[in-house]
Parts: C-alpha cells; structure tokens; sequence
C-alpha cells in the first residue's frame, strides 16, 4: 500500500494523546464549519458515507500487481469529496482499518492526520492541475503529490514521537525510515495510475462529480 | 460461510459478521459495552507496559479471549500478516543500528559489516507483541458483537453527523464489497484477470474502483432522497441496547485500570 498504517504499541501514551488531540481539533473545526454552512447537508453526509465505504472495500481488495498491492485510494477520496468531508471520511477508514488490525486503535489520530494530509493536498493539486492539463494527468500529478506529501507526513510523525523503546536519535530514525519512503512512492505511482484512470472514467460517465 | 473477500490475508467482513451475528460463546454473551471498555484498556496497556514479558502475558490473554469466542486461528495467523509488515516496515532497520550488545555480525561481500544487536531484536520483538495484542483483542472484539450494538454505540460515542457517517459506510461496506466482488468476478469470467501489463491492469482495476465510487454517488443520492421523505432528524435512531455489564465484569476492568494507572504513575 502506498501508506503504512501506524500499528499500536509504536508511540508512547503521551505521543498517542498528543496526535489524537490534533485530530480532535481538526475534527471540531471541519464538523464547526460544516454545521455553519449548512446544519443539515443530508447529501454531504450521505456522500461521504458511500465514498467511505467504497473506500474502505477497495482496500479489501489485493490487486494482482506487483504480486499484490492495497489501496486506499485517499487521494481518490479527496479529489472526490474536498478537503473537509475527505477528512472526515479518512477518519472512518481509519476506525474501520483499525477494528480489523490494520493500523492501532491508539494511532487513529496519527493514521488520520497523515492521511488528511494526503486528502487535501490531492484535492488541491487537482483543482490547479485539471483544466491546464487532462483529467488522467491531473489525477496521476495530484495521487502523486498527496501521496509524497502523505509519506513526508509519516516521517515527520514517527521521527517527532519516535519509536517506543528504541535509543536511536531522531537523525538516525529519519535516516531508517528514507528507504521505507522510497518504497512507498514506488507504490504510489500504482496508485497514482489508478487514480488517473479511475478519474477519467468518472468523467466520462459522471463529468458533474469533478466539476462540483 | 464461503469466503468472498479477495485477500485471504485480509479479515473478511462477511465472515467476521457472521461470526458476530451467529456465535453463541461467553464472549458473544458478555455486555458490548464491557468488551469495548476493555479495548481501551488493552489499548493503554499495549502503549504503557515496557517488560517483554507481561507483554507476552498481554498478546496470550487476548489470544484466550479470542479462542473462547470459538473463532478460528487458522484464519488469525494468516490476518497478522499485513499488521506484522507494517511493523517491520517501520522497526526493521531498528535490529541493525539499535544501539546495545552485539547479538550476530555478519560480514558481505568481505567488506560491509552487518551487525544484529540484543536490543534491536526485543524492540522488534515488544512492537510485534504490542501491535498483535491489540489486533487479536479488536478482532474478537467485531467477531463477537453484534453489528446493530456497534451502531447503537456509535451513535452514542461519536459526534453528528459522524456517527451517522459511521453507521451508513459501515452498512453499506458489506454492498460495496458485493458490488466489487462481482465486478472482479465478472472481469475474471471474461479473461480479464489473464490480461498481463501493469498499465493494462491498472486501466483495468481503476475502471472498476471508478464504477464503485460512480455508483456510490447514485447511491447516495437516492439515500439523500429517502432520508429526507422520512423527516431525518440529524441522527439515525438505533434501538439495540447493549445488555448491562456484569458485576464481576466491571470489578476486573476497575482493578487492572488501577493497576496500570498506579504503574504509569510510578
């Protein structure tokens, strides 16, 4: 998979309330926001709960490529329902993924907040890309760009909190964690393509979904 | 129960559902909301506990609590997988540059030495039992309850409209999944999953996932509609109360929430 679901046990206790209370601040301004704008947005939140869902199945799935790969198509996601409805739904997944092992209960904020990154910073590139550019290209660049952005966030987040238990100093746990990223952004051309792909399909059947 | 989910190595929903609607075991029969208090507390435990050994005590309950739930660990082995290579995804290199005593050195290529320390492996070791611990517990812990008790408890935890959010992706995931599975299905009926070039596949698999989110759209607006025509109220009711927990129950969950306070304070 493009991103490592951050398992529990990794943080200390102090780590883990420190990203969980980020998220709950996220959270409480996205939710604040919303409820401002519109307190009822039924469609809103039926979206974001069908996405999720879609979301949270596709990751079910192990694509026959490169003897099987896992995505969440976050930055799909993203680009699909913007920067605040996304991070909502990245939290759901998240809850989901963790009830079954993927990822630590305790590390939902951490998990979240990167993948919140990876949500925004696609919906973004996409909306400068697409018009300059293909929906295909647009797509890729913006999966890319989310994604890169997604690992540079996990780095960040395990170097800030460290590893539980390991003496290494943060340079030298950056310095471990270099060959993970370039792993992973191998995973996110795959990806990235599939985004692209899955994007133009979307707009050849329902071109009004990217232009909303 | 046939297995429809395409990853063995993957916790299938359906199955993990029909264990948690059809068991009978005393961990089916005990209070949902006991079952999640004490997700919380093996959560706090995994995260504060530092000798191998009560982990390994930790990783072994939750391994009972798992078989008294009569759930199959022919499955859970193959499940640790993906948990398992995240954490060497991130702790790996740990065993070779953790600083302490020297455990094998190895020498490639007669120039580069390779050295494998004590502390590295024990801090592998801890993480895999903490992150294993806590998988086993949360998956006895969706393998025993009961999906309307989940929803009623979300409903009650999470904010609106999160929870609403909560109980539709969950209902829907189990269609979702169906609706995917019988695209990949029909992909493969049609030789599709002979089709060899990553481009190709890719073209391929990113069609389907477009279907999947294309119709999750149709489908959200013919929920939006019926939502409305219902009088939605902001929130989605549920009516399956979790039964009350025992007494014993809550007098375990206070002592060992004491036990580790009192060792995270001293």
């Amino acid at each position: 998979m493009a991103h490592i679901h951050l398992p529990d046990g990794a943080f200390t206790i102090e780590w883990v309330a420190v990203w969980w209370a980020i998220l709950l601040l996220v959270l409480i301004t996205v939710l604040f926001r919303m409820r401002r704008k519109d307190p009822s947005n039924l469609s809103g939140i039926a979206i974001t709960a069908m996405i999720t869902a879609v979301s949270f199945a596709t990751f079910q799935i192990s694509l026959p490529l490169l003897g099987g790969v896992h995505l969440n198509l976050t930055p799909l996601v993203g680009i699909l329902l913007g920067p605040g409805l996304g991070i909502l739904s990245v939290f759901i997944v998240n809850v989901f993924s963790s009830a079954i092992g993927h990822g630590g209960w305790g590390l939902v904020g951490a998990n979240s907040l990167i993948n919140s990154v990876e949500v925004s910073l696609s919906y973004l590139t996409f909306r400068l890309l697409n018009g300059r550019f293909g929906t295909f290209s647009s797509g890729v660049g913006a999966a890319l760009v989310g994604l890169l952005a997604g690992s540079i966030a996990m780095i960040v987040v395990i170097v800030v909190s460290g590893i539980q238990g390991s003496a290494l100093t943060r340079s030298e746990i950056f310095s471990n964690l270099i060959l993970l990223a370039g792993v992973n952004l191998f995973v996110a051309a795959i990806e990235g393509t599939v985004t692209g792909f899955a994007l133009a399909y979307v707009k050849r059947l329902r071109p009004d979904l990217l232009s909303n | 129960m046939a297995r429809t989910s395409f990853s063995s190595h993957i916790p299938d929903f359906y199955l993990i559902s029909y264990f948690a609607e059809n068991g009978n075991s005393i961990i089916h029969r005990s209070s949902s909301y006991l079952k999640f208090a004490y997700l919380f507390l093996v959560i706090l435990a995994t995260t504060s506990i530092q000798k191998t050994e009560y982990l390994l005590v930790l990783f072994l309950f939750t391994l009972v609590v798992y078989r008294l739930g009569n759930m199959p660990l022919n499955l859970l082995w193959r499940w640790y997988l993906i948990p398992t290579s995240f954490i060497f995804a991130i702790a790996f290199l740990f065993v070779f540059n953790e600083p302490g005593i020297q455990f094998l050195s190895l020498t490639v290529l007669s120039k580069v030495k390779i050295q494998i320390t004590y502390e590295g492996l024990v801090l592998l070791l801890r993480l895999i039992l903490r992150t294993l611990s806590t998988v086993t517990y949360s998956l006895s812990l969706i393998m025993t309850t009961k999906y309307s008790e989940i929803c009623y408890i979300a409903n009650i935890v999470l904010p609106t409209p999160l929870n609403t959010i909560f109980i539709l992706a969950y209902r829907f995931s189990f269609v979702v999944l169906g609706e995917i599975v019988a695209l990949l299905k029909a992909l493969s009926s049609r030789g599709g999953d002979l089709v060899r070039g990553l481009m190709t596949q890719t073209r391929i698999f990113g069609g389907i996932f477009a279907v999947a989110f294309v119709h999750s759209f149709d489908r959200a607006e013919r929920i939006t509609k019926a939502m409305e025509a219902r009088g939605f109220e902001r929130r989605i009711p549920t009516h399956s109360v979790p039964g009350r927990p025992s007494l014993l129950g809550m007098l375990i969950l206070i002592v060992v929430l004491i036990l580790i306070t009192y060792g995270l304070i001293s």
